[in-house]
């Protein structure tokens, strides 16, 4: 895993983008991720693998947003990122993490070759207040091992705003 | 990612302190992790990011503690670590995860310099009985690249207490 002083090195040398970046943010092995004002929530009873599901847009206000058990928040960094011949790993922080409060659901794992903001799906234990570009989780990079002739040209790739999920495009589903 | 082997022979050349340390907690590649005696329950109907949420204590009774399905319960490990060299990671056992425990709300990548006992975020699925001393995590060591002159040195260091948020000490920075 790459040493902060490496991630900075790795932005110097264009194959690691972070923008806006500050060296603030860099951490012993992570760079700190901050959360935009804006979330995104499911609006349909049952949620449906096949098709888009109807969603509204929440703005976070100065004061904070209170979340809620039982729900899916799907929010953003206010960074872009681009990764190039690193594997990038997004990861909650403690802070957050030691209230219950969750900012991915799979691994977080991204793939070589990805760029855009990264979407968070927040959930939490208890309702919870939350503010708007408050540090929300940190991104750690690994090296990858082997040739890089697959990279990420998937449907997320670019994105800006929280971007609910497009398992619809799938193969399965879409012939 | 460190081989059980190499835990084992960067124990005994200080690269990585585990205390207590038992060979029989080694895995392939891990070392598991045991539960302290005492829980964390927080108290306050809402929390608060920029505030200290209120906390009570719940000591684990040696008969065990039933775990409630929608609570947030803080515990601590009864290992206490250091990590100057290797970046730990940590995560629940397999053998946790199939009775629908999970043990941390984040990804559980720690930094280079954390020095303290873990602080376990455990929630579960359906009730279920803990005990204290009980195998319920694992660490997991990762070679770090580059110069590691940026260390970890932030609230949570040097404590062995279980460790709340401390989130609010990050606000008006």
């Amino acid at each position: 895993m790459l040493s902060g002083e490496e991630i900075i090195n790795q932005i110097k040398e264009g194959n690691i983008v972070i923008e806006p970046f500050d060296e603030k943010c860099v951490g012993a092995n992570s760079y700190y991720l901050h959360l935009k004002d804006e979330l995104v929530i499911y609006e349909e009873d049952v949620l449906e693998c096949k098709k888009p599901n109807k969603t509204r847009e929440v703005t976070i206000p100065e004061e904070g947003y209170i979340l809620r058990p039982g729900e899916l928040y799907l929010a953003r960094t206010v960074e872009y990122t681009e990764t190039n011949h690193f594997v990038p790993l997004l990861c909650g922080r403690f802070s957050l993490a030691s209230l219950g409060v969750t900012i991915h659901i799979t691994a977080g794992f991204g793939d070589n070759g990805f760029r855009g903001t990264w979407t968070l799906e927040i959930c939490c234990i208890k309702p919870v207040r939350i503010y708007p570009n408050m540090r929300v989780c940190q991104v750690c990079y690994f090296p990858v091992v082997g040739s890089e002739g697959i990279k990420y040209k998937g449907k997320y790739l670019g994105q800006i705003d929280a971007t609910a999920s497009r398992i619809y495009k799938d193969d399965e589903f879409s012939k | 990612m460190l081989t059980g082997e190499e835990i084992i022979k960067a124990v005994e050349n200080g690269d990585i302190l585990i205390e207590p340390f038992d060979k029989n907690n080694v895995n392939p590649n891990s070392y598991n992790l045991t539960l302290g005696d005492e829980l964390l329950v927080y108290t306050d109907d809402v929390l608060d990011c920029k505030k200290k949420n209120e906390t009570r204590k719940i000591k684990i009774p040696d008969e065990g503690y039933i775990l409630s399905p929608n609570t947030l319960y803080l515990v601590s490990t009864r290992e206490y670590t250091e990590n100057e060299v290797y970046v730990p990671q940590i995560s629940g056992r397999s053998s946790i995860g199939r009775i629908g425990l999970t043990v941390h709300a984040s990804c559980g990548c720690g930094a280079i310099g954390f020095k303290g006992t873990w602080t376990l975020q455990v929630s579960c699925v359906t009730p279920t009985k803990i005990y204290k001393g009980m195998q319920i995590g694992q660490i997991y060591y990762f070679p770090l690249i580059g110069n590691s002159n940026i260390r970890y040195d932030g609230h949570y260091n040097n404590k062995r207490e279980i460790k709340t948020s401390m989130f609010y000490e990050q606000f008006d920075k």
